[in-house]
């Protein structure tokens, strides 16, 4: 249960409404993940958001 | 999908791309289906986990974050058009005239911290070639930092003279395969051999791994 509350927790993104900005961890399995540890790494440049499924 | 790599391929090092899997495909299932498709090859991120939730009812779904890290749109590629690739090339704009306004600013510190995670990421993971051509940017831009002096110094360890002939071979099979059929039975070959020349190193796992991939069934 304590594991499973510190995933949640871990991947729980920050409010996406447009007007704050947002953040969250990438997981360490990401593929590419290049040293990138969380969206808040990433400021400064533009960030698109693929969100897929092969079926 | 097809639009996010060329976007990732048109705006290269200025756009970040992070694809993320909705459906719950298996890590193995979902890269060797992304070799398949030519989508590898790029400085895109493949992750499961959700940076941020989705809005729409089904897939695929794009969301764009801007330079303040805000969500300037999101929703299902198709209705945002043109548009898209508009905002993006325009956020690419900004940021640029911000750093070149502010070259000590929040903008350009940003940046360097970036690259240098970068840097330091592709060391970890044994990408040598890239994050020589990455350092060597770096260092352009920022003449004499330090803290790229000390990443210079580490990647010109004579110890890592595997990692790094490994890494060179593996950046060149990349580059002529990844958009190309790459699980031909030549390129299998040809990562097979590589697997096993370069055995022991970082790179070494990853042509095992590309080798690995290729016997996946996708369906």
């Amino acid at each position: 249960m304590r594991l499973l509350l510190a995933l949640l927790l871990l991947f729980v993104p920050a409010a996406a409404d447009g007007s704050k900005a947002v953040d969250a961890r990438l997981s360490a399995n990401t593929v590419h993940r290049d040293g990138i540890r969380s969206l808040s790494d990433l400021r400064g440049m533009p960030v698109l958001i693929d969100f897929w499924g092969k079926n | 999908m097809p639009a996010s790599v060329k976007a990732q391929n048109t705006f290269g090092a200025d756009l970040q791309v992070i694809f993320v899997e909705c459906q719950g495909t298996s890590p193995d299932v979902a890269e060797a289906f992304a070799w398949k498709m030519k989508w590898m090859g790029n400085p895109a991120m493949w992750t499961h986990d959700r940076p941020i939730p989705t809005v729409g009812q089904g897939l695929p779904e794009v969301a764009l974050i801007g330079i303040d890290g805000t969500v300037l749109m999101q929703g299902y590629p198709g209705d945002l058009g043109k548009k898209l690739e508009e905002t993006i090339a325009s956020e690419i704009a900004k940021a640029r005239k911000i750093r070149a306004k502010e070259p000590e600013g929040e903008l350009a510190k940003a940046r360097l911290t970036q690259g240098l995670l970068r840097v330091r990421g592709r060391i970890e993971e044994g990408r040598l070639e890239e994050a020589d051509q990455l350092l060597g940017e770096l260092e352009k831009a920022h003449k004499g930092n330090g803290e790229l002096a000390l990443e210079r110094k580490r990647l010109e360890d004579p110890a890592l003279k595997a990692e790094r002939e490994a890494s060179k071979a593996w950046a060149a099979f990349v580059a002529r395969v990844a958009s190309a059929k790459p699980f031909d039975a030549a390129n299998i070959q040809k990562a097979e051999s590589l697997a096993k020349k370069h055995a022991g190193t970082k790179t070494g796992a990853r042509a095992e791994r590309f080798v690995k991939l290729s016997g996946v069934k996708l369906y």
